[in-house]
């Protein structure tokens, strides 16, 4: 296949189109796939429209310039049917005369016309996102065909395809006209079904580092989305002598840009000036993978920012077809053959034309105050829910979805009822939760990760279950009073971290049923409450490190791996039982005054007791500690060794059942 | 097309916003009032505005992203009714 173009408009401006006339908006708010599409909206009797072209060699947009058949497929919406027939779509010369044109009536029907005019390919109805794949050779037949339908078609005119028009071109319909595209592949031996253009951005510095001049030297220089670029506010910057090194940058992972599916082809995308018009440079994009580069021919792009593109049929790296894996050791960006001035590029990306799920994306941004979201439900695919800056008293019941949830600053007294998660690699991300934010009944299936950042004091997490599974779940920089209630983690290979549990902090019911379990609780500040912490069967770790003083740990049942270190005076351990198994006890540097209540070890033989084994050197159980009802069901410490440390306040009954092993 | 992100074409006024966020709009009305200032011929006073409101495109979304030679404009005013063309190009 031999691409000529890949737009789904995610440049968030214009800069890949050839030119335009009239009205016309590229915007994120009525889009097919990922954050942009294209609006034509010109009121009655005037032209919008944005033509499209080819990339040259260059990497210059420029005109097709064929005659010969071309395929081009793309995406139409209509927010109103017009109310008059009216042109929408023109296949045409530089100056917009059709070789064929797609007109709709009032009542929907669309036709292709050109010398002559099809039959009716489709009626339409609002509010529908349509595929349209036109093929058009000049002077000949020309077809249409939509959603897969029957194609119908027309003799196209003898003249040249320089252009797609997408709107209207013509002043003469007296109809306003409102409709959208999205994702656009124009190519020259056939159509690639259905598809989605997906933007992959700059995340880092590639293997040419030169352009080290300009605003900075990362690649936040040139990953403008304004939408759109930001012009002379960040770039890089090649000197006008000496470097023509290059600079290439990584791109974001294909998952991370919802590529899906067959990749058809791979469109490189710059934004590059010249400083001054004085002399000639030869400036161009260029696509690294593997170790092959591949290069624009380049040329003098004069001091306007202009969009360059560079068309990828295949990879770079072997020649052979896309694969996502491919793509993800990609990188684009720019070189100079030639330099006689200073060179900008302000913006790099990578356009992807990918098959996709069919499943479109979801987002919703600044979900304002009283809103509420009910029933939502997302199927399985690739698809992607961005709930951003949601405002108090949202609440969003019954949220159920399969794939990627994102939930990024969630502003106090929000409530998320019931939200499910089903099976799959599912990641769910609720960061900077604010405080009496409730997230009750929260259920999370296997393979996912759950990440809780920052979750703000009086915040309530009530009965959070994570069934089996990979599972992960991050609890992190728990604010003061906060409660999590009934935190139920099942069998799999989970583990809990939780980190900087500030004071007051009272965590409920938290229970760790059988399988290969890691809970750490780190830098537990003073007087927070840790209730019936049970960790019942082998493979489990608990590890709880910096322990302030006065904190308590009511009831911890516990038979694997205990690790305490630096228990602070004051702390009070109640009710510390550990049962048979392969148990490793450490408890470290706990300081005077330090209480143990009831401290219970029923492990065999296999029992190590790292710097706590009583009566030996290692001993780190200081002076006026009280160790109160010490009970060891096995031989594994003589009452000998126990004399040099316990003392009067040692429960005599206790002592004696020690001494009877 | 040079670093436009959207623009708004109707027969009362141009409304312009540059990728980097940068707008521009000018009115009929306020056409008419340059216009009006102008001397020459019709068709002097007619070129001297276009001229003007090119000039003033490039100098509100900047040289670097909508200079005068990418830019196409013309208009007619007849009868109190306008119509307004505004071309852009990728160079």
């Amino acid at each position: 296949m031999a691409t000529i173009l890949i737009t789904g408009f995610e440049a968030g401006d214009a800069t890949e189109a050839v030119g335009s006339t009239g009205t016309f908006s590229v915007q994120g708010t009525t889009k097919r796939t990922g954050q942009y599409a294209l609006q034509c909206n010109p009121a009655s009797s005037t032209a919008g429209n944005l033509s499209l072209g080819a990339w040259a060699a260059t990497g210059a947009t420029a005109n097709i310039a064929r005659t010969l058949e071309t395929f081009y497929t793309f995406y139409v919406r209509f927010a109103a049917i017009p109310s008059g027939t009216t042109e929408f779509v023109v296949c045409g010369t530089a100056s917009a005369s059709p070789v064929a044109r797609c007109r709709i009536t009032s009542g929907g029907a669309v036709t292709l016309a050109g010398a002559t005019t099809s039959a009716t390919v489709a009626t339409l109805v609002s509010g529908t996102w349509y595929r349209f794949d036109m093929r058009v050779t000049s002077n000949s037949t020309c077809g249409l065909a939509i959603d897969g339908g029957t194609e119908q078609t027309c003799t196209g005119n003898n003249l040249n395809q320089d252009r797609l028009y997408l709107g209207r071109t013509v002043t003469s319909e007296a109809f306003a006209l409102d409709v959208c595209f999205d994702d656009v592949l124009i190519n020259t031996t056939g159509f690639p079904g259905a598809g989605e253009v997906r933007r992959l951005d700059p995340d880092g510095n590639g293997n040419y580092t030169g352009w080290a001049s300009g605003t900075g030297v990362t690649f936040a220089e040139v990953d403008d989305d304004v939408p759109g670029h930001d012009s002379d506010t960040t770039y890089v910057k090649a000197l006008d002598t000496g470097d023509n090194t290059g600079r290439t940058f990584s791109l974001e992972s294909s998952a991370s840009a919802s590529v899906a599916g067959t990749i058809t082809a791979v469109s490189i995308y710059g934004v590059v000036r010249s400083e001054s018009i004085t002399g000639t440079s030869v400036v161009g994009l260029r696509a690294r993978n593997g170790s092959t580069d591949i290069d624009t021919s380049g040329q003098e792009w004069g001091t306007v920012y202009l969009g360059k593109g560079l068309i990828l049929d295949t990879d770079p790296n072997g020649g052979g077809a896309w694969t996502s894996g491919g793509l993800d050791t990609l990188e684009a960006g720019v070189f100079a053959g030639t330099l006689a001035q200073a060179q900008r590029c302000t913006k790099v990306a990578a356009m992807v034309w990918c098959a996709g799920t069919g499943v479109q994306d979801v987002s919703m941004n600044t979900i304002a105050s009283t809103t509420a979201l009910n029933n939502m439900t997302i199927t399985p695919g690739a698809v992607a829910v961005g709930m951003n800056t949601i405002s108090p008293a949202t609440v969003l019941n019954n949220l159920s979805v399969a794939y990627n949830v994102s939930m990024d600053t969630i502003a106090s007294a929000l409530q998320l009822h019931s939200m499910a998660v089903t099976p799959g690699s599912v990641a769910v991300g609720l960061n900077s939760i604010a405080a009496a934010t409730s997230v009750n009944d929260m259920a999370i299936a296997s393979v996912q990760s759950i990440v809780l950042d920052v979750i703000a004091s009086t915040t309530a997490l009530h009965e959070l279950t994570v069934s089996p599974g990979a599972v992960t779940i991050e609890l992190n920089a728990i604010a003061a009073t906060t409660s999590v209630n009934n935190l139920t983690v099942t069998p799999g290979t989970v583990a809990v971290v939780m980190e900087t549990i500030a004071s007051v902090a009272a965590l409920h019911e938290l229970t760790i049923t059988p399988g290969a379990v890691e809970i750490a609780l780190n830098y537990i500040d003073p007087v927070t409450a840790l209730y019936e912490l049970t960790i019942p069967l082998p493979a489990a770790s608990i590890g709880l490190e910096t322990i302030a003083a006065t904190t308590t740990l009511y009831e911890p049942t516990v038979l694997y791996v205990v690790d305490m270190g630096t228990v602070d005076p004051a702390t009070t351990l109640y009710d510390f039982e550990v049962t048979p198994g392969a148990v490793n006890i450490d408890l470290d540097t706990i300081l005077a005054d330090g209480t143990l209540y009831a401290f219970h070890i029923n492990a065999g033989p296999g029992v190590h007791f790292t710097d706590m084994v009583v009566g030996q050197p290692q001993v780190s159980i200081l002076n006026g500690q009280a160790l109160l009802s010490w009970l060891v069901m096995q031989p594994v410490l003589s009452a000998q060794s126990l004399h040099p440390v316990l003392d009067a306040d040692v429960d005599q009954a206790e002592l004696d059942v020690v001494n009877e092993h | 097309v040079p670093n436009l992100r959207s623009a708004e074409v109707t027969n009362q006024s141009i409304s312009l916003v540059a990728s980097d966020g940068r707008t521009f709009s000018v009115t009929k009305a306020e056409i008419q009032a340059f216009l009006a200032t102008q001397g020459g011929n019709a068709a002097a006073r007619k070129a001297a505005t276009i001229t003007w409101v090119k000039a003033n495109i490039q100098t509100a979304l900047g040289a670097e992203q909508c200079p005068v030679g990418l830019t196409t404009f013309d208009f007619s005013v007849t009868d109190n009714a306008a119509a307004m063309l505004l071309e852009m190009l990728s160079g």
